[in-house]
């Protein structure tokens, strides 16, 4: 091994440690000078970024590893679909918006800019007693809990959602908590024990979005595409709660869930508003059936195009007889043709408050 | 123009901008190698560029020019936070930018990457989707898979050089392909 072998080596260890983050500032000198002092170091050097770049983009993307339950791909963290968008865009020669055939949701969700006056936009509640018509079941391999949900929404069509959902109902059924929540925390409210995700999806200030209150805010997971549709959208499960103590010991008559959340979104290549939405799914378990969703409730609004506002969502949910279980998801998407463009924009949600009112009674704040 | 402008990009230049995103954070990295920063100067450079798009001659050389505005911005991202992070100096970062950043050979990378990433191993494969594609700290890493932080960033390290001598070793074999 020569001396320039040495140095290169040494250029990929030092590079390494700062694309991991391990660096100290003697790395960096010593980066510094190894680059400055020859061009195979800097192409050394160009060489593993690049790759790293290229690694982050397609792990992302092509090399996916869940298996897929819909047409719905990934949305990169960065725009890795790029060609791919493009190539669809003029393959349709597309230079408007796709304002085809609205069903009620998809109109409100095309609709234009909202002003603060106008929203929420919807209250698209669909709740009943009874166990849903069109429930679709979904299992893991790795989970016990095999969950029946029903509706036609982001959080129907997202795996990670149903799968953290899932996690959550698992943990709460089984009383798991003696470990670290596996990417949430448990929490006991009175009568009401939470599987919280909020302080794993939270971000400091980021992309010129400052949380509405504190220094943490929500921030939802990349949007994925579905060409086929022209939409982009995503779904996190955000909260689980064990109302079984509640309902089935105590015997509450009438449960209600009050709830409220802000949205924003930050600039993005396509200056397009983003429909946000609040869901809420009440699963009923039974010993050795699936835990099937007995009622849901969908709420919506359209954000508008200023990083500096944030919109916000109520909505109330009057808990169906039989819930054991309730999942309060967040979701965020737009349709149309610029949905398929790569955006950089970022999704926040904060303030999310829950609040269950059992017999009319103070509201129990979760 | 003040702002973003609230009028829609030309196709054509949206469609070079969304193409040359994959280069466009490459060369942004390689001079700010922290994914943060490189993440937001690119979202900068492509707020820039879109305000600009009125500005760009179509016969130009549009990756020449959109490099030359990332590179800007790289400069103005050190000056504003010079003194809490580690970066490079300007001295380095002009010699950086010089390197010649092929995009065609990137697309081609990329198809040779994705060969070399399935024969890694699984042990491999989980650690490597949780750093890029989940974007896990190596601490998390290390906790996630059960072992420690110095072991996850050998693998690392490990899976990097593999991966760069197959796609080294693969590229000739792409590059046909990519003839026929």
């Amino acid at each position: 091994m020569n001396a320039s072998d040495v140095s290169l080596k040494e250029v990929e260890l030092l590079t390494v440690r700062v694309l991991d983050g391990l660096h100290e500032q003697k790395d960096m000198d010593r980066l510094s000078v190894l680059l400055s002092s020859c061009a195979a170091a800097r192409s050394r050097y160009a060489e593993l970024v690049v790759q790293d770049s290229l690694l982050h983009w397609e792990t992302s993307e092509v090399l996916e590893f869940e298996p897929s339950e819909s047409k719905t791909v990934l949305f990169p963290k960065l725009p890795l679909v790029a060609s791919f968008a493009a190539a669809i865009l003029a393959v349709f020669g597309v230079w408007h918006w796709n304002r085809s055939a609205p069903s009620s949701v998809e109109g409100l969700a095309l609709g234009g800019p909202t002003t603060p006056s106008d929203k929420p936009i919807a209250s698209a509640a669909v709740a009943s007693a009874t166990p849903e018509s069109q429930l679709a079941s979904y299992s893991s391999p790795s989970s016990e809990v095999v969950l029946e949900v029903g509706g036609d929404g982001p959080f129907i069509r997202s795996i990670d959602a149903r799968g953290e959902a899932r996690k959550g109902i698992m943990i709460l059924d089984k009383k798991k908590w003696d470990g670290d929540g596996e990417g949430g925390i448990v929490e006991i409210r009175e009568d009401v024990v939470a599987w919280n995700r909020e302080e794993h999806l939270s971000v400091p200030a980021e992309q010129g979005i400052l949380p509405l209150e504190g220094d943490r805010m929500i921030k939802l997971s990349k949007l994925g595409i579905d060409v086929r549709t022209h939409s982009a959208e995503v779904s996190d499960t955000v909260r689980v709660l064990d109302l079984r103590e509640i309902i089935r010991n105590q015997g509450a008559s009438t449960v209600r869930l009050n709830t409220s959340v802000f949205f924003n979104q930050s600039i993005g290549i396509v200056r397009e508003s983003t429909q946000f939405s609040l869901t809420v799914h009440a699963i009923k378990s039974e010993n050795g059936e699936p835990h099937r969703s007995i009622g849901h409730l969908e709420t919506s609004l359209n954000s508008d195009l200023n990083p500096i506002t944030w919109e916000e969502l109520n909505s109330e949910f009057e808990i169906p007889e039989g819930t054991d279980f309730l999942v309060v998801a967040l979701n965020a998407r737009r349709e149309g043709t610029n949905a398929l463009i790569p955006d950089l924009g970022g999704f926040y949600a904060d303030q999310l408050h829950l609040g269950l009112v059992v017999n009319e009674q103070e509201a129990i704040r979760l | 123009m003040s702002g973003v402008s609230d009028d829609l990009v030309p196709f054509d230049f949206s469609r070079k901008l969304t193409a040359l995103q994959r280069s466009l954070y490459a060369y942004i990295l390689t001079l700010l190698p922290n994914r943060t920063d490189a993440e937001d100067v690119l979202q900068e450079t492509n707020l820039i560029l879109c305000r600009k798009a009125g500005e760009y001659d179509p016969k130009g050389h549009f990756q020449g020019w959109a490099f030359q505005i990332a590179r800007y911005q790289v400069m103005a991202h050190i000056t504003k936070s010079k003194r809490s992070r580690l970066q490079f100096s300007t001295e380095i970062i002009e010699a950086l930018a010089a390197e010649e950043l092929d995009t065609k050979r990137i697309v081609l990378s990329q198809k040779a990457l994705q060969l070399c990433y399935d024969l890694l191993p699984d042990h491999m494969k989980r650690i490597a989707r949780l750093r890029f594609r989940e974007d896990s700290q190596l601490k998390d890493i290390a906790k996630k898979v059960g072992r420690p932080l110095g072991s996850v960033s050998a693998t690392l390290h490990r899976i990097r050089i593999n991966l760069i001598d197959c796609v080294r070793r693969k590229m000739p074999l792409v590059e046909a392909e990519n003839e026929l």
